[in-house]
């Protein structure tokens, strides 16, 4: 990167839904930096001006060893702070330097990195995750603007309210939010109004654009064009939450291909998480296997997938349900979420009743689903992308833009030079 | 989406097209025939690899390149072939007849069969998920090997026919100002095009009858120009130039003609239509395959002596009504048959070739699975099937005391990150707390 290119750049965490935005920001003279460098590859392939982050990274390992030192010395000390349990106590005192000492390395070369970058921008699609909260802290501390666009619509399901989930704590300054639900979702947890802007969100611009004509993706799928699609969206357990380290929704998925043997004429497509990884990927297999139905299991085509179906039945509130709400004619059903939605049929995991209900659900027409898309996605328009990309564009350039604080400490130091300076 | 495409007209132009548009969502990547040999090359996949449809354009002549087909294809790939001259029909005046029909054919059983190439594309197409070709005779012909047929035409450089001279200043330079300019141009596959259908002896009558005709022959291929029955005060040679020149000798021509003989003119493509139009230069042709879709923008005749000395009769008495209405034409020819203005249709094609691969294929990344009929599934019981499988239950403990547990969980973690040491001023530890309480959440609880 050359120095006149410097204020132009935006640092991006890997989604892919951001790259209709990033073009639009990029036809406007902005370049990118990555924080994963798979996704820098992914925008030099599509001749995208952009770099990984890494490049910024050259000369600042020893600066960065030193921090690490200097953390993982004190994870080992005893704390001041009062663990909830006896076990945590000891887990953290026993663990966590371990645990600290394979990441922390990564995240203080990051934060070494955007201190020479000095973006104008940073966009990110969670506020959460390590690689991605790192970013938005130092965001927040050199005052730069960090504009969270939400891979998903989350919701109170297997949690409790306000401030008592990972996911309620929010770092990002600004908000794309998905639409009015989404909105108030953040507001909630204290993310200032002001600085959200509803804008739908990238990923649902696909749902409104053309997709495969119905007869043609069942060609495409090897499905019979008379019989009924149920399409099955598969999870997996997260241990961000106690109220989710359960296996419930394995038994819910082992009722619902008890209650398609007892529908035989319905055809079941098994749709994985994208990232549900392999053995995600065998446990369902071979649970369809062992009741004996006809089935397809894949993690990908889902446009294909929600072309084809007749109704799509996720445990939990699954996002998948919100781009099935894209197309006509789909029946929507969970077993718990979406409680304040009748669009969404609700079925509890209870092999009788989930047998029945499937059957009724099938035979009733779908309802209309644009209160429910415009309550969480937002006008369906398919310009999402370019409303945040006009939102991001106004951070880089707004009035009375944040002035930066000084940074303390740039430049290369060696490790040896700074402990002569640590006492004892 | 990207392609690959292994000549100017059916490869070079299309491809620099798409990458010169590439909002359209489709670029491209030509690769030598040697690279498609060396398919297993690292350098060589990554540039095939990512894209969507391969096109082979006619050189399928040796095993290996019939194994870069099946491979590709194994990788989830369509492979169609290109071709755009009835190699199958080659007349002997056409110097690569001996090359198609006659070099041997090593066979995997090492037998030598004659029709050498001709072999190895029939067993190529036979692999191949169709054949695209610029001429639907020459798709029927070899529709019994191809199965799936693309038309798709040739469509010209935009540069190239841009901002051409003037056709008075062009003939001032070669010296024919005052002279009725008769062109054509072509390869040496063109030798039986003045056989046989009149075009000849319509000259010899037209030189006659004008003194002031000039025939302007283009091209490498003496034969047409030397066998012309015509005065040498009233022809002109004009040698082969490079592609980017060809259409400055093209826009020089008073008249041009378009002459077909035989079943293996009848599967050429519209070039030399096209080139006329492009030009605004007011043609003749053939009537025939080649030039049908056209038709009603040239004047199309049979073959004969008379009919060509008449329709060029009637373009000589009536030269400036027929420049006037052929220059008429050329923002029409630009519109229709610029590559760049047509990308659509190569589109179309292209996303035709997928979704028949597709089609036959089934999509890639799925599973099917299927019940057996000799296999009874043991009865399931909801009461015991947490046991059974080895799953955990939800615990039996009130939400509200779940939720106390967590949130003591996370603040305890997010006030425990926030001693820890701060790396130029950012709490950096605080960015392991997703992962910290998913590893905190699964201690056990000792209450």
């Amino acid at each position: 990167m050359t120095a006149d290119e410097k204020d132009r750049i935006i640092v991006v965490s890997g989604s892919k839904d951001f790259i209709p935005i990033i073009k639009r920001l990029a036809s406007k003279g902005y370049k990118f930096m990555t924080v994963d460098q798979t996704f820098a590859k992914t925008l030099a392939d599509l001749d995208l001006p952009s770099a990984p982050l890494s490049e910024a990274m050259a000369g600042v390992q020893d600066r960065a060893a030193y921090e690490t030192i200097k953390i993982l010395n004190a994870a080992q000390k005893p704390t001041s702070v009062q663990a909830p349990t006896t076990n945590v106590s000891e887990f953290m005192r026993n663990n966590a330097p371990i645990y600290l000492y394979s990441r922390i390395m990564d995240l203080n070369m990051v934060l070494l990195a955007l201190d020479r970058v000095q973006p104008e921008l940073i966009m990110v699609h969670n506020d959460v995750e390590p690689l991605l909260r790192c970013v938005a802290l130092w965001a927040r501390h050199n005052k730069v603007p960090c504009l969270h666009i939400p891979h998903a619509i989350y919701q109170d399901i297997n949690r409790g309210g306000p401030g008592t989930d990972v996911h309620d704590i929010v770092t990002a300054s600004h908000l794309a939010a998905a639409g009015p639900f989404q909105r108030d979702w953040y507001v909630k947890r204290g993310f200032p109004a002001k600085n959200i802007r509803e804008t739908g969100l990238p990923q649902h611009d696909e749902c409104t654009k053309q997709i495969p004509q119905r007869g043609e993706a069942r060609r495409l799928l090897k499905l019979d064009s008379h019989r009924p699609v149920v399409v099955y969206v598969a999870t997996w357990p997260q241990a961000t939450n106690l109220m989710g380290i359960n296996d419930e929704w394995a038994v819910c998925y082992l009722t619902f291909l008890q209650a398609i043997r007892q529908l035989p004429g319905v055809q079941v497509i098994v749709k994985l998480h994208p990232r549900a990884g392999q053995d995600n990927f065998n446990w369902h297999k071979q649970k369809a296997d062992e009741a004996n139905i006809d089935y397809q299991i894949t993690a990908i085509h889902n446009q294909h997938i929600l072309q084809v179906a007749d109704l799509v039945f996720a445990y939990g509130g699954s996002n998948f349900l919100l781009e099935a709400a894209s197309v006509p004619g789909v029946r929507l059903v969970t077993t718990h979420g979406y409680e304040d939605d009748n669009e969404v049929l609700k079925i509890p995991i209870d092999l009788e009743m989930m047998q029945r209900l499937i059957q009724v659900a099938l035979s009733m027409p779908a309802p209309d689903m644009l209160p429910f898309r415009l309550k969480y996605i937002g006008i369906p328009d398919g310009r999402a992308s370019e409303r945040i990309a006009d939102f991001a564009e106004e951070l880089t350039n707004a009035k009375g833009k944040i002035q930066r604080h000084p940074v303390t400490g740039r430049g290369s130091k060696t490790v040896s030079s700074e402990l002569s300076k640590v006492p004892g | 989406m990207e392609l690959l495409l292994a000549s100017q007209w059916r490869s070079l132009t299309p491809a620099d097209a798409f990458n010169r548009h590439q909002d359209l969502g489709w670029k491209s990547k030509l690769v030598h025939v040697s690279g498609f040999a060396d398919f297993l090359s690292p350098q060589v996949q990554d540039i095939i690899v990512p894209a969507d449809v391969v096109i082979f354009q006619r050189n399928i002549l040796h095993r290996v390149l019939l194994d870069a087909i099946t491979y590709f294809q194994g990788l989830g790939k369509p492979v169609v072939v290109d071709l755009d001259d009835a190699y199958q029909m080659l007349p002997w005046s056409n110097p690569a007849k001996n090359f198609w029909h006659n070099s041997p054919y090593p066979n995997p059983n090492g037998e030598t069969k004659p029709r050498g190439a001709l072999e190895f594309l029939e067993e190529g197409l036979r692999l191949s998920n169709g054949l695209i070709s610029p001429n639907r005779l020459l798709l029927k012909d070899f529709e019994y090997a191809s199965g799936a047929s693309y038309y798709l035409q040739n469509y010209a450089e935009p540069e190239w026919w841009t901002n051409l001279p003037e056709r008075a200043e062009l003939k001032e330079k070669r010296g024919t100002t005052g002279k009725i300019v008769i062109g054509w141009g072509g390869s040496v596959s063109h030798y039986d095009s003045f056989w046989g259908n009149g075009i000849r002896e319509a000259a010899e009558r037209i030189c006659r009858r004008h003194p002031e005709v000039v025939w302007l022959i283009c091209g490498n291929d003496d034969r047409i120009y030397s066998h012309l029955p015509i005065s040498n005060t009233q022809k002109a040679r004009q040698l082969g130039v490079a592609p980017q020149d060809w259409p400055k000798v093209v826009a020089e021509f008073d008249i041009g003609v378009a002459p077909l003989a035989g079943p293996y003119d009848q599967r050429r493509s519209w070039i030399k239509g096209i080139e006329y139009l492009l030009g605004g230069v007011p043609w003749i042709a053939t009537t025939g395959e080649p030039y049908r879709d056209i038709a009603h923008l040239g004047t199309l005749v049979p073959n004969g002596a008379d009919a060509w000395e008449d329709a060029l009769e009637d373009k000589i008495t009536n030269l400036k009504r027929e420049q006037d209405i052929a220059r008429d034409k050329i923002p029409l020819a630009q519109q229709s048959f610029i590559v760049d203005n047509q990308l659509h249709v190569f589109a179309a094609v292209f996303n035709k070739i997928k979704a028949d691969f597709q089609i036959n294929n089934g999509l890639p990344g799925i599973i099917y699975g299927k019940a057996r009929a000799d296999f009874e599934p043991e009865p399931y019981d909801p009461a015991t099937v947490y046991e059974k499988e080895g799953l955990h239950p939800k615990p039996l403990i009130a939400d509200e005391e779940m939720i106390k547990r967590q949130t003591a969980n996370l603040n305890f973690v997010e006030k425990w990150a926030g001693t820890m040491p701060i790396v130029n001023g950012v709490p950096v530890v605080r960015a392991l707390t997703y992962d910290l309480i998913q590893l905190v959440n699964r201690v056990p609880y000792d209450g």
